[in-house]
């Protein structure tokens, strides 16, 4: 085989223990999983822990995983869930309610604008957007990672790209 | 929003604007190598479990073939007559001067070392070996005596 192995591959063999389809499946989506930590968890260090356990639950589950594509949708579930719990154990719910986004690079307006709308997002839209058009899932993946029907995807989607079209500084793009 | 709307969004400047925005930077080496450090434990136990099974399916072969084994020489054992009769060597338990019978001077015998601070066999099994165990042999005596 010559291309690069898929996620379904990498799994299988991190079930049998391979410690370099491991590194390769963090490579591939550590980054995306860390941002996922972030945005639902408080701090970083929550977040890395957060992603550290879900990955070690990737190792446990790796047997008995189906995966069709991605893991994307699995492990944004599993990250997701663990960060929840860790807010909910440590009483920090209200201060993690503030999303942490990628860090402003200075001067840049327009980035800073979009990033201050889509924080404005709830939840559920602000999710679906992101894993649709940022981390590029497909609907139907992103319906699996969100727990929802695919019309419930497209229409987040669509009421997200609403709420972005009303902010007068992103009329121009959106 | 139609889906066409949503595929436009995407290829278009709005989505590029959210990717170059909101794509997260690349892992931190050093969470990227604690990542690989916490999940190393975990992996070698995986490498190592096939092993540990094979190991197991092999001692349980071992066990079954023992098993067989056993079962074929304790039914062929019993086969031939069960259980091993008293052998002149369980009987003569109660032969305390060694001459190869058990009789009244075995009683005596008994009765004599335990005077003498010697005791021997608890033959009566009451836990402790006194002279009741001297009695004890010559109602043996007397008993064997009496059926013969």
């Amino acid at each position: 085989m010559g291309g690069a192995r898929t996620d379904a591959e990498l799994v299988t063999a991190i079930a049998a223990g391979n410690d370099e389809a491991f590194a390769a499946l963090v490579d591939r989506h550590g980054a995306w999983g860390m941002s996922v930590a972030r945005r639902f968890s408080g701090n970083e260090a929550a977040a890395e822990d957060a992603l550290q356990e879900s990955l070690l639950h990737l190792i446990e589950r790796s047997g008995r995983l189906v995966i069709d594509e991605s893991v994307r949708p699995w492990l944004y579930a599993v990250i997701r869930n663990r960060t929840l719990a860790q807010r909910r154990d440590a009483s920090r719910t209200k201060a993690a309610e503030a999303i942490d986004l990628p860090a402003d690079p200075p001067g840049q307006d327009l980035d800073d604008e979009i990033r201050r709308a889509v924080a404005s997002l709830s939840e559920p839209l602000r999710e679906t957007l992101i894993l649709r058009i940022v981390d590029g899932l497909s609907v139907a993946e992103t319906a699996l990672a969100l727990g929802v029907p695919e019309g419930t995807v497209k229409s987040r989607l669509s009421a997200a790209l609403a709420a972005l079209r009303e902010h007068p500084a992103l009329r121009a793009i959106f | 929003m139609p889906s066409d709307d949503h595929d436009r969004f995407e290829g278009g400047e709005a989505g590029d604007a959210l990717r170059r925005v909101l794509t997260p930077p690349g892992l931190d080496p050093r969470v990227r190598e604690r990542l690989l450090d916490r999940a190393a434990p975990e992996l070698r136990r995986r490498r190592r479990a096939p092993m540990f099974w094979r190991l197991g399916a092999n001692a349980a072969v071992a066990a079954a073939i023992l098993l067989t084994t056993g079962m074929y020489v304790y039914f062929g054992w019993l086969a031939k007559g069960g259980a091993p009769r008293p052998t002149s060597n369980t009987v003569l338990t109660a032969d305390v001067n060694a001459d190869g019978v058990v009789d009244i001077l075995d009683a005596h015998a008994l009765a004599r070392a335990i005077d003498a601070g010697r005791p021997g066999r608890d033959l009566d099994a009451d836990g402790a070996i006194t002279r009741r165990d001297a009695d004890w042999i010559a109602d043996q005596v007397v008993r064997l005596g009496s059926a013969g």
